[in-house]
């Protein structure tokens, strides 16, 4: 009960606090379920986003339930899902009543700025904080510049690029099996 | 349209999302305008509410359309909709690839998606980077103050190991309503 405690309020904080969408939930769900109390390992994580990319639904619900899942079952799942998606709701009903103050408000547009400016620095560390456990050697590096670049100069949709990457790890998979039995 | 059709609908735009975010936006702009429900101008400030509100986009966009709509109901009924089939496949499949993945063939395949994720994470930072800072000024240039607040973030996150990063947000978030508007 106390785990489903702190998986439902570490996901409403994270919840809380995610600004610009999915993967942007990744420093502090490291911070706190990988550093913090060692539940699961950095590459648990990774590999949690990876499937959650590739199946229907949205991604920060399908990360949330993943991990929630992995630290306590169903149980578990249900309650990093509720985490996760309670402050939107709540937000939203009392923002929705008066929008139109707010998208115009310019307090609101100087602290978003302030925002943008944090979430941009805290997506290129957490690149940089994840590269001993997911990029590991040359090979590696040139995968993920690869991935970078057709998403953000050509625009292809990172669904087919994590498709491609499961494709590629299997062939990969493959082959080295072969070469094991050999 | 009652609060069953809006549930059935959310859920059907929950279910075909693959990718999330800003990926189900056509889908559910097609729904709520085609139906009716709310002009396209109101979808354009759906969009910029949800961007501006923390949580995920796809949630808040729902619980946004769902207030407007029906109220408090509205939002419950939307929200739930489109987060039940994350909820039911995400379970599934975390069942599946966790019994799965301490096999080696899978540790394998996991090493090569790794990397590939972290390059949609460099994407994503690119893409804020771009949106924020490059485009973010007044007059469509670089925004220099959020550009330096950017840097000085970095170089924190880079030497302050114990930095959280909702300490970040907030701070960055409270300098730029004071300085910044």
């Amino acid at each position: 009960m106390k785990k489903l405690f702190q998986i439902f309020s570490t996901m409403f904080f994270i919840g809380l606090f995610t600004v610009g969408g999915g993967l942007a939930m990744l420093p502090q769900m490291t911070r706190v379920f990988v550093r913090k109390r060692g539940w699961v390992t950095e590459e648990e994580i990774v590999d949690y986003f990876a499937v959650s990319q590739s199946v229907p639904g949205v991604i920060a619900t399908n990360t949330s339930v993943m991990i929630g899942y992995k630290l306590a079952g169903t149980p578990g799942a249900m309650a990093a899902v509720l985490g996760a998606v309670l402050p939107s709701f709540l937000v939203l009903i009392a923002v929705t009543v008066f929008y139109q103050a707010f998208i115009t408000n310019p307090v609101m547009a100087g602290a978003l700025r302030g925002v943008g400016a944090a979430v941009a620095a805290l997506l290129f560390y957490t690149v940089w904080g994840l590269r001993k456990s997911s990029l590991r050697g040359v090979v590696d590096i040139l995968l993920c510049l690869m991935a970078a670049a057709l998403v953000f100069v050509l625009n292809v949709n990172p669904v087919w690029i994590i498709l491609g990457g499961f494709l590629l790890g299997i062939a990969r998979a493959i082959v080295r099996a072969k070469q094991g039995a050999a | 349209m009652g609060l069953w059709m809006l549930f059935l609908t959310f859920l059907k735009i929950g279910f075909f999302t693959v990718g999330g975010g800003l990926a189900m936006l056509p889908l559910m702009q097609q729904e709520l305008v085609s139906g009716g429900l709310m002009t396209m101008a109101e979808t354009v400030d759906m969009v910029a509410v949800s961007q501006m509100t923390p949580g995920p986009f796809a949630i808040n966009a729902s619980a946004f359309a769902g207030m407007r709509l029906y109220g408090v109901w509205g939002a419950a009924v939307a929200t739930l909709g489109v987060t039940l089939p994350s909820a039911v496949i995400a379970t599934l499949t975390a069942k599946f690839f966790i019994a799965f993945s301490k096999r080696q063939a899978v540790k394998d395949t996991m090493a090569t998606v790794r990397p590939v994720v972290m390059g949609l994470i460099l994407s994503a930072a690119l893409s804020v980077a771009n949106a924020a800072l490059l485009q973010g000024g007044t007059d469509g240039g670089i925004d220099v103050p959020a550009l330096g607040l950017a840097m000085v973030s970095l170089v924190l996150l880079l030497t302050v190991k114990k930095l959280s990063p909702i300490l970040l947000i907030v701070i960055c978030g409270a300098f730029g309503a004071i300085f910044l508007q």
